[in-house]
């Protein structure tokens, strides 16, 4: 694809997406589905700070590609994180477009 | 519903409800299954490294599809000492778990060596402390390990005072 069909395609694509922490965030929750993952999980593996993580979560949560819900573990409430429908399908048009970037 | 049956007849023996409503619960059926499965247990789910550590989003698909109640079959006399030892060894505690079946993939799966594997786990489940890795690490051990009578006795008196301050010091810090 030349460089006009690939402007033309990026309008299709969310640019918030566009940002490492983001799309790795997707990526770990995208084969989770219903399980999801916990903060403390993503922090650790990740390895991003608290202040990032969480404003990142909250972006993607604000914008409906992620959800949140409260849960208890280990005698702990902690936060359990998944993808949305609405999150997987802007999630694989972004992967599309950057297939055709790479090609 | 096949490979399923086999988990749902070995999580019966090891008296773990097949409840999907527990984010906890589902954690010990993933775990369990995939120790099971490096354990030589008939275990058919492929595992895969996510964030949560060994996870199988086959399993997970196949558990919210299928009746969990409807299944028969019985374990094996072999199988149903193992899983004794499974039960005995792991205490079905979810941060037990959580631990001995990421080291174990790490080492059997990634191909990681001990060292690395023991620095892998302490960055990937760094909300644990050093004590209750330990713990996780040596159960591992005790777990894959086939040692004969008299290195068991052995090993349990030479390891007698350390397995309990350790213990202690985790109950401390909980």
């Amino acid at each position: 694809m030349d460089i006009l069909g690939l402007v033309d395609k990026s309008k299709s694509i969310n640019s918030s997406l566009f940002s490492l922490q983001r799309i790795l965030i997707l990526k770990s929750l995208e084969d989770l589905e219903q399980d999801g993952a916990v903060y403390r999980q993503l922090k650790a593996v990740l390895g991003f700070e608290d202040g990032s993580l969480f404003s990142s979560l909250k972006m993607l949560e604000e914008m409906g590609f992620i959800k949140s819900k409260k849960i208890n573990l280990e005698n702990k409430k902690m936060t359990q994180y998944f993808i949305t429908e609405h999150g997987k399908k802007e999630f694989n048009l972004f992967k599309n477009w950057l297939k055709e970037v790479i090609k | 519903m096949k490979k399923l049956e086999k988990l749902l007849i070995y999580l019966k023996e090891l008296n773990i409800k097949p409840e999907l409503k527990s984010f906890e619960n589902r954690l010990i059926i993933q775990k369990t299954a995939c120790l099971l499965k490096m354990l030589g247990f008939d275990i058919k789910y492929k595992f895969s490294m996510y964030v949560r550590g060994p996870y199988s989003p086959d399993l997970t698909k196949e558990l919210y599809k299928n009746d969990l109640n409807n299944f028969q079959g019985e374990v094996s006399k072999k199988e149903k000492e193992k899983l004794k030892k499974f039960k005995e060894i792991t205490e079905m505690n979810p941060k037990y778990l959580e631990l001995m079946t990421t080291y174990a993939f790490l080492e059997k799966e990634e191909g990681y060596n001990e060292i690395e594997a023991k620095i892998k786990l302490k960055q990937i489940k760094s909300f644990y402390s050093d004590h209750l890795i330990a713990i996780g690490i040596s159960k591992t051990k005790e777990l894959f390990y086939n040692p004969t009578e008299e290195e068991l006795k052995e090993m349990k008196e030479d390891f007698k005072d350390i397995r309990e301050t350790a213990l202690e010091n985790v109950g401390r810090f909980l």
